[in-house]
């Protein structure tokens, strides 16, 4: 298990936040995965690899994929073949491809972002995580984009389930409607659903109109 | 009067060009001859006439050109070290290496076949017409046939307009000064007063360095604009985007060094550290080292005096040079190329280390 502790100490100055945080934290199973939002991927990527120093020595390997174009950096701790932690490093917000989302959703979201401090073993650390109604938004997103493919985002939607009230579901759905989008055929370019036809050709209007007819004068 | 009915008969002119089949067919024909006639004229078409576009080379190069109005700062510039300063290459670069706003990438010894198709390049991207350059650049003819460019990104250009009339341009008030500086240092002096005959040249924009890279056979300046910006890696590794960092045997690292006449380097043989000049001079024998260094135009590589300091205080991966691994590239037989970092492997090795923690990079 990595102390994760000194590496949130080092980034304390930094503008950030961890998004969808486990409950458990800073302990995690193997396999985990910490995404955090940021407006220099690269920079944490680098307080993430000076810390990891202390580690490789202990057999772990880290991979490291950094994908300038969408702003964003993967680095993997592995243990042999399997991942033993992951921190998704986004400078903006990732691409989904079921909800329109405004860009400027990630600054609002870091700008408003709180710190969460916690003792562990007589040492105080603290870590940036998103507002309440920004967390649900995220988390929501985050359901509607993969609950298809992945039965497991339902956890999502419970949470979200379990924290809402009256007054945060008016709070929650103005910023849904404000910064997201369903999207339209058009930007559906991978969607192999045509567009319902919009017009009813003659033929089929003669047939209506003589089979509505013919119910009037059974009627 | 008959000019009204002049301006009428060519309303309709221009009418029935529009609209009847062999009245396109004949615009169509004045288009393949390139007899067309001026936009202004065709009002009817498109409302307005368009504004005139600046004509540039290529979508990358306006791409480039266009840069001035990015938000990014920084940018690649190069100095060009005359054969007539080489014997100041040390200093200069070191002056360069000790700049606040610069950061070497790339340093190119250059044996050009004729100095003066060289000159003709270097100037062809200036912002004054060649002719004007004709008696400026006249000293350059007798110079060496060496010179030396040293590539670097400048991260304050401060770019402003410089020079009157036709000679004003836009320019990095960073460079301009700090090329003074080195004129001012290095020119040949008369009297006591500095010549115009200029040790160095170095650009204004970057199309220049990017045209400049072409000259050399780079694609441009995005050979040097990597798609990683964790790692500090060399230029030639910069298309990497996945790493995988681990610990290493010392003995699985090789290193590619190159031999043969100084103007034709290009034959490389692989080698094991404990082979390389940089691992022998450590061991006590310089000989190898200074000949390499000759060999390898020397701008990169550190004095063996300097080589050894560094080599006593040598501490891996601390701080500020916590990310600054050994890169290398993994070979078919289980052993790792250094693409970067030789000096310190050999360091480290000669110190007895038997693992090494290195950045193994895939290229794209």
């Amino acid at each position: 298990m990595l102390n994760l502790i000194p590496f949130f100490d080092s980034i304390d100055s930094e503008r950030y936040c961890v998004v969808k945080l486990s409950e458990g934290f800073p302990t995690y199973s193997p396999g985990d995965d910490i995404d955090i939002f940021c407006y220099e991927p690269d920079r944490i990527a680098k307080k993430i690899l000076e810390w990891a120093n202390q580690h490789i020595k202990k057999d772990l390997e880290i991979k490291v994929i950094s994908q300038a174009e969408y702003n964003h950096v993967t680095i993997d701790f592995m243990d042999g073949r399997a991942i033993h932690l992951r921190f998704d490093i986004y400078g903006q917000l990732p691409l989904y491809k079921k909800v329109l989302i405004k860009p400027a959703l990630f600054e609002n979201i870091i700008d408003h972002s709180q710190p969460v401090c916690k003792k562990i073993d007589n040492i105080n650390f603290c870590v940036n995580i998103p507002d309440l109604i920004d967390d649900m938004l995220l988390r929501y997103i985050e359901f509607i984009e993969w609950y298809n493919i992945r039965p497991d985002k339902i956890k999502h939607l419970d949470y979200i389930m379990d924290k809402i009230d009256d007054e945060k579901k008016i709070r929650f759905l103005n910023k849904l409607h404000h910064y997201t989008a369903i999207p339209v055929y058009q930007d559906l370019q991978d969607s192999k659903l045509k567009p319902p036809k919009r017009g009813l050709s003659f033929l089929k209007i003669l047939k209506r109109y003589r089979a509505d007819r013919k119910q009037v004068h059974k009627g | 009067m008959l000019k009204q009915i002049d301006q009428f008969l060519d309303k309709i002119k221009f009418f029935l060009e529009r609209t009847t089949p062999l009245g396109i067919l004949a615009q169509k024909r004045r288009q393949k001859r390139g007899t067309i006639r001026p936009t202004e004229m065709r009002v009817e078409e498109n409302g307005s006439p368009p504004l005139p576009q600046p004509k540039f080379e290529s979508p990358e190069v306006k791409q480039l050109f266009s840069r001035m109005f990015e938000a990014e700062t920084s940018r690649l510039d190069y100095i060009i070290i005359w054969g007539h300063g080489i014997e100041y290459k040390h200093e200069i670069v070191n002056m360069i290496r000790s700049h606040k706003d610069f950061k070497i990438i790339k340093i190119i010894c250059h044996y050009p076949k004729s100095i003066r198709s060289l000159v003709k390049t270097v100037y062809s991207y200036d912002y004054a017409p060649l002719s004007h350059l004709k008696p400026k650049t006249k000293y350059l003819m007798k110079t060496p046939k060496e010179v030396l460019f040293i590539f670097f990104e400048n991260m304050n250009p401060d770019e402003d307009y410089f020079g009157n009339g036709i000679f004003r341009h836009f320019e990095s008030a960073t460079l301009k000064q700090f090329k003074e500086e080195i004129r001012d240092k290095f020119n040949e002096r008369l009297d006591g007063k500095r010549t115009e005959n200029h040790v160095i040249h170095a650009s204004d924009n970057q199309l220049q360095t990017h045209k400049i890279l072409q000259y050399l056979g780079f694609e441009g300046v995005s050979a040097f604009r990597g798609k990683n910006r964790v790692f500090e890696l060399p230029f030639h590794a910069r298309n990497c985007s996945k790493f995988l960092i681990k610990n290493v045997p010392v003995d699985s690292l090789v290193c590619a060094i190159g031999y043969g006449i100084q103007s034709n380097f290009s034959k490389i043989k692989i080698i094991p550290i404990k082979q390389s000049p940089h691992y022998i001079a450590l061991a006590g024998n310089s000989d190898h080292y200074q000949e390499y260094k000759k060999k390898v135009c020397c701008t990169t590589h550190y004095s063996i005096e300097a080589f050894k300091k560094l080599a006593y205080n040598f501490n891996y991966l601390t701080e500020p040079y916590s990310t600054n691994y050994i890169v290398v590239r993994p070979l078919d037989n289980d052993k790792f190329q250094i693409i970067d970092g030789l000096h310190r492997a050999a360091i480290l090795c000669y110190k007895n280390q038997m693992q090494l923690t290195v950045v193994i990079c895939e290229q794209d």
